[in-house]
């Protein structure tokens, strides 16, 4: 099997300057949303059809001690995806793409064309990330910058959150070079006293693109402990799926149902704006 | 920065004290975590700030300090590494001026708060106090060869060493836990941790900013410090240092290039127009005032200096022009806060600002914009249409009665024109256009260069123009156009003859034959490849020294080669660094006495036994220019002189006059502060700026009630000062989009406020509104048995622009809150120190 790309988070080392968040808004060219400071300096709120990836910043305050902890949040475009097991029309799967270095690129994608907006892939995602787009007619996400990847771009390759990490928080590479690097990194945070670092997204839903450096439970940084796929989103797969006739069937009623969801969806688009 | 920036990585530990390194120098951090990172021996890096900051996330020691207590903390590390025997013996013996004898007549008095020589005076007109020292004891005692006397044991009560020893014995970890509310026991977890730093071989670096400096004592602040390094040995070594993280891109290169008042470019003080009213008069003076041989060179820098200045017409006769340079009136101040109170009394008439947003982000800001009420004209040249060219629609000002006649210019941004920026380390780096101004859209250097054009054409005309030949002589052959590597020529210094460019500033001359517009840059660009790798005597290492000086045409800062030779983080072929590329400034402090590095990994300068094996480019006599053949000079010549441009060339524990409010640092309470000074008799910094001329220049008394809050200012990653750039730029206002308030938890339990709502925060000279960021990263402190209160809000914000903080038609910036106080040596405004209250808005 050929090897694949992937990304590491060291997040020892994240200062939450957030270039990596805005290098995603520049690459993408999202635009910025209409936000307001609600206590903190997270922003914006969610993740969303414009913003792919955004900082966590969780506080604690434990025995007189702070710790400010941060988490780089996006689709961690998982080996098991809820999102690509649920979705009705088949709009989200996972793709390959083939490096001139003979490795791959594996990740989730969405294709408009086919989102028929039902949002089941946002209910089902284990972290919270798919994104509707009302005005697009579709769901968006990180893309892993597949379009750099692949050199698609001349001059690129780097993912863009990587590019601009100053402080090494962030490294892309051969997934492999990048676990047995992070088990270094974790034995040498144990040396140093932190009895509880690890390392999340090896084992976890067969495997995340996205592997982060913790130095305590996932918990503490917003992600799930253990995270996987809703029973209900099993029941689904294994029930309803295989009828591929009916599921067809299906399709055309979703087409008849579609603006009964598109007007739900409208909603869900603009919640936290209204909240503003 | 006495080191670079990539130095950082060889510390042992780092300590941060008023700076916000992650967020504001978030590629200087980089460094420090790679220190922190390390395999071998990872660096302990320790934050001491009044909040709980992003890079205080990233710390081994956290301690949360009162604002404005700096020198009560780092006064208690003094005392800990002398009462610990924490001290570097052999480097403070030889290298500093621990030994020598004090004047008998000078002393400090703890309960006056002062020290010897002072006076205060009434002047009967305007009632006004004057606090005036005598520094006449505040001196060595003097051998008949004109050098101190010294007592090598340092047993003489007389000498430096112990009138330290006693003025330090007051700053107990009692007095830190009384003062700055840091706990003792955490005081003495940070102090352990620093101090292990005195080993040989250890190397420690301080980090601050404003954070520091903007105190009345600011000047003070840094150097109790600097007096630690040297008590430690870390002055000179790779990983220690003091380390200044300016403000931003080139404030380094600004300094260079005396944007301040006080200073002509390359640090020359500014002339003053009664006590040198001639050349050679200012040429001694400086040579009496510094006491150090190195300045005799003063005449070639400042003759080559008016040679660039005035060209042809700068002649030995007319002492090159010095008359024609503006000089400072006696005792008079032109400070920012001085100018501004100056335009508000009307004696300023216009103002040209340029890259600068006075109505936001200076000190008072109410102040500043009614001082340009009074003006006749102002001249804005920006990328922005930002506050200060609309400072007569500010929220609450009535346009109809602003006479000032506004011109607003559109500048050309960074990456439309190339030059130079000065990082924060001194490295002098090539910047390249990228892309045409758009418009009408200028570089500043050409808009300067059409107006001196338009300004000789007008005082040409004008034979009874004053000062004319100020203008009408100046050397300025650019034209509309400027090349900018041909002003890099004029700055690296040439041959006025021939026009060939110097090699550095040991060829600048005092006869006139030599102009050299800064000579600290002087080397950047020289016309000969001579420069170290052409001479190797490895002929693969000269043809590569000499391939790379023809591809930069001998522009030094235009150099990329990030190769770390001798593996110590000096990379000296990338660009260039003042002075003559030399990374570590005082690295004789490296070596010990006999010329051994204190640690074999941090070798920079090592005597062989015949000559010196250097990394960096010596800061000390390593050969000998005068004699024929350059011979090597034994260690024990450059260990009797380790600080060739310092007074007696030592480390200076003691500082003589050059520091205004006192040869040792004292603690002393910020101008505005709700505690008595517990440390000494004198409550505030005898020497300090106060400016009281304006009606916005009020000052809450010692613990005023209605202000019972101490607040500072602040920025954050996704704003940059005045927010003039990024308030702006929607990506980054969609992060940070409104002004804040940080507070405790249960500083808002008390008031009423919840997490996010709006606030008013009131100072005595102005109020704002902010959002609560209600947080635990800020703690009651506890000082002097009393629950103190502290609070910090970003100045980005203002009132124009993409963003301006907030929903309402008012001023968001947060310096309408700070005082018009300045420090005693340089009038730093104190906006880190000021109190306030808050309520729900």
């Amino acid at each position: 099997m050929a090897e694949e790309k992937a990304i590491l988070v060291d997040t020892t080392k994240c200062t939450a300057c957030r270039a990596c968040q805005v290098a995603c808004k520049e690459w993408n060219q999202n635009p910025a949303e209409k936000t307001k400071n609600r206590g903190s300096y997270e922003n914006p709120p969610t993740l969303g059809s414009y913003t792919w990836m955004r900082i966590l910043f969780n506080e604690y305050y434990k025995d007189n001690k702070m710790s400010w902890l941060f988490t780089k949040h996006q689709c961690m475009h998982c080996t098991d995806a809820a999102c690509v097991e649920v979705c009705p029309p088949n709009a989200t799967t996972h793709r390959e793409a083939k490096l001139a270095d003979g490795t791959v690129v594996k990740s989730v994608a969405t294709d408009p064309k086919l989102c028929i907006g039902c949002n089941y892939c946002r209910v089902a995602c284990p972290f919270d990330v798919p994104g509707y787009n009302q005005k697009k007619k579709g769901i968006y996400r990180c893309t892993l910058c597949v379009d750099r990847q692949t050199g698609d771009k001349p001059g690129f390759t780097v993912p863009a959150c990587v590019k601009v990490c100053a402080p090494g928080t962030l490294s892309y590479g051969n997934r492999t070079e990048l676990i047995a690097k992070a088990e270094a990194r974790v034995a040498q945070l144990k040396a140093a006293g932190y009895t509880k670092a690890r390392l999340f997204g090896v084992k976890e839903l067969e495997g995340l693109r996205y592997m982060y450096i913790l130095t305590d439970e996932p918990s503490a940084y917003q992600l799930p402990d253990n995270p996987s796929i809703p029973a209900s989103v099993k029941v689904w797969k294994t029930l309803t799926k295989p009828y591929g006739a009916f599921a067809a069937g299906g399709v055309l009623l979703a087409l008849i149902l579609n603006g009964i969801i598109n007007a739900r969806n409208r909603g869900l688009e603009e919640k936290f704006k209204l909240e503003q | 920065m006495t080191n670079q920036v990539q130095d950082v990585k060889m510390s042992d530990c780092i300590m941060i004290c008023g700076s916000n390194a992650a967020e504001n120098h978030p590629i200087t951090f980089k460094w420090v975590e790679q220190a922190m990172n390390r395999a071998e021996d990872p660096a302990k890096l320790i934050v001491v700030d009044p909040r709980f900051t992003r890079t205080a996330s990233k710390a081994d020691i956290f301690a949360q300090t009162r604002p404005g207590t700096d020198i009560a903390f780092f006064g208690a590390l003094i005392k800990y590494a002398i009462d610990n025997n924490m001290v570097n013996w052999d480097y403070l013996k030889t290298y500093t001026n621990a030994s020598f004898l004090a004047n008998p007549g000078f002393g400090f008095d703890p309960k006056t708060g002062v020290y010897s020589g002072f006076s205060e005076t009434t002047d009967p007109k305007t009632g006004k106090k004057k606090k005036k020292y005598d520094t006449a004891t505040w001196s060595f005692q003097m051998g008949a060869d004109g050098k101190p006397l010294k007592d090598p044991t340092l047993t003489n009560p007389q000498c430096v060493w112990n009138q330290m020893v006693n003025h330090y014995s007051r700053y107990t970890p009692e007095k830190v836990e009384q003062i700055c509310g840091i706990p003792k026991a955490k005081f003495e977890e940070i102090a352990k941790a620093y101090c292990s730093t005195y080993e040989n071989g250890k190397s420690g670096v301080l980090m601050y900013a404003m954070g520091l400096t903007q105190h009345t004592y600011g000047t003070q602040n840094i150097r109790t410090f600097a007096m630690l390094q040297l008590i430690l040995g870390n002055i000179g070594m790779p990983g220690g240092g003091i380390d200044a993280l300016r403000g931003c891109a080139n404030v380094q290169g600004s300094t260079d290039f005396a944007l301040l008042f006080h200073i002509w470019p390359g640090y020359n003080p500014t002339p003053n127009s009664a006590k040198n009213p001639t050349l050679d008069a200012y040429n001694a003076a400086r040579l009496k005032a510094v006491g150090s041989a190195y300045w005799s060179n003063t005449p070639k820098f400042m003759a080559s200096y008016l040679k660039a200045q005035y060209g042809d017409s700068a002649t030995a006769e007319n002492q090159f022009g010095y008359v024609w340079v503006p000089r400072i009136k006696d005792g008079v101040n032109y400070s920012h806060i001085a100018l501004f109170e100056a335009m508000e009394k009307g004696d300023v008439k216009g103002l040209f600002v340029v890259g600068q947003n006075p109505a936001v982000g200076g000190p008072n800001s109410n102040q500043e914009t009614a001082a340009m009420d009074k003006l006749d004209w102002m001249v804005v040249s920006e990328i922005f249409n930002h506050e200060t060219p609309n400072f007569w629609r500010r929220p609450g000002a009535d346009p109809g009665k602003i006479k000032t006649e506004v011109f607003l210019l559109p500048a050309a941004a960074c990456g439309e024109y190339e030059g130079t920026f000065s990082n924060t380390g001194r490295v002098v780096q090539w910047f390249y256009k990228s892309a045409e101004p758009k418009g009408e859209a200028k570089k500043d250097v050409d808009f300067f260069s059409l107006l001196q054009q338009k300004l000789v054409e007008l005082y040409k005309a004008d034979a009874k123009a004053p000062n004319r030949e100020s203008v009408v002589n100046l050397y300025w052959p650019y034209g509309d156009d400027v090349n900018m590597e041909a002003v890099l020529a004029e700055i690296n210094g040439f041959n006025w003859a021939t026009k060939k460019r110097l090699k550095n500033f040991t060829v600048l001359a005092a006869d006139g034959s030599t102009a050299c517009g800064n000579w600290i840059m002087s080397g950047v660009y020289p016309e000969e490849p001579d420069y170290p790798g052409i001479t190797d005597p490895d002929p693969a290492k000269a043809a590569a020294a000499k391939a790379s000086f023809a591809k930069t045409k001998g522009n030094l800062a235009k150099r990329h080669n990030n190769e770390d030779t001798g593996n110590v983080a000096i990379y000296p072929k990338w660009c260039w660094c003042w002075p003559v590329n030399r990374r570590i400034i005082y690295n004789r402090g490296s070596a010990d006495p006999a010329g051994q590095p204190w640690n074999p990994k941090k070798n920079i300068e090592q005597w062989n036994g015949t000559k010196w094996v250097s990394v960096d480019v010596p800061d000390f006599k390593a050969t000998d220019p005068a004699l024929p053949g350059n011979p090597p000079v034994a260690p024990a010549v450059s260990a009797a002189n380790p600080f060739i441009m310092l007074n007696f060339g030592m480390g200076q524990l003691f500082s003589l006059a050059s520091v205004a409010d006192g040869p040792f640092p004292e603690h002393y309470e910020p101008i505005e502060s709700l505690f008595k000074n517990e440390m000494n008799g004198m409550q505030n910094d005898p020497m300090a700026k106060i400016f009281s001329d304006s009606p916005n220049d009020k000052l809450a008394p010692l613990g005023d009630k209605k202000y019972p809050i101490i607040a500072g200012t602040s920025r954050v990653t996704e704003h940059f000062q005045s927010g003039t750039m990024t308030r702006n730029m929607p990506w980054l206002v969609e992060m940070q989009p409104n002004m804040f308030v940080e507070m405790s938890k249960d500083l808002a339990d008390r008031k009423g406020i919840s997490n996010g709502d709006w606030v008013k925060v009131t100072s005595i000279r102005g109020e704002t509104e902010a959002v609560a960021v209600v947080t635990d990263r800020i703690q009651v402190l506890e000082v002097s048995g009393q629950k103190t209160d502290v609070v910090n809000m970003p100045y980005h914000f203002g009132y124009m622009g993409y963003c301006t903080g907030g929903p309402n038609d008012i001023s968001y910036a947060a310096n309408q809150l700070t005082p018009n106080v300045g420090d005693a040596n340089t009038t730093i405004p104190e906006s880190k120190a000021f109190i306030v209250d808050i309520e729900k808005a």
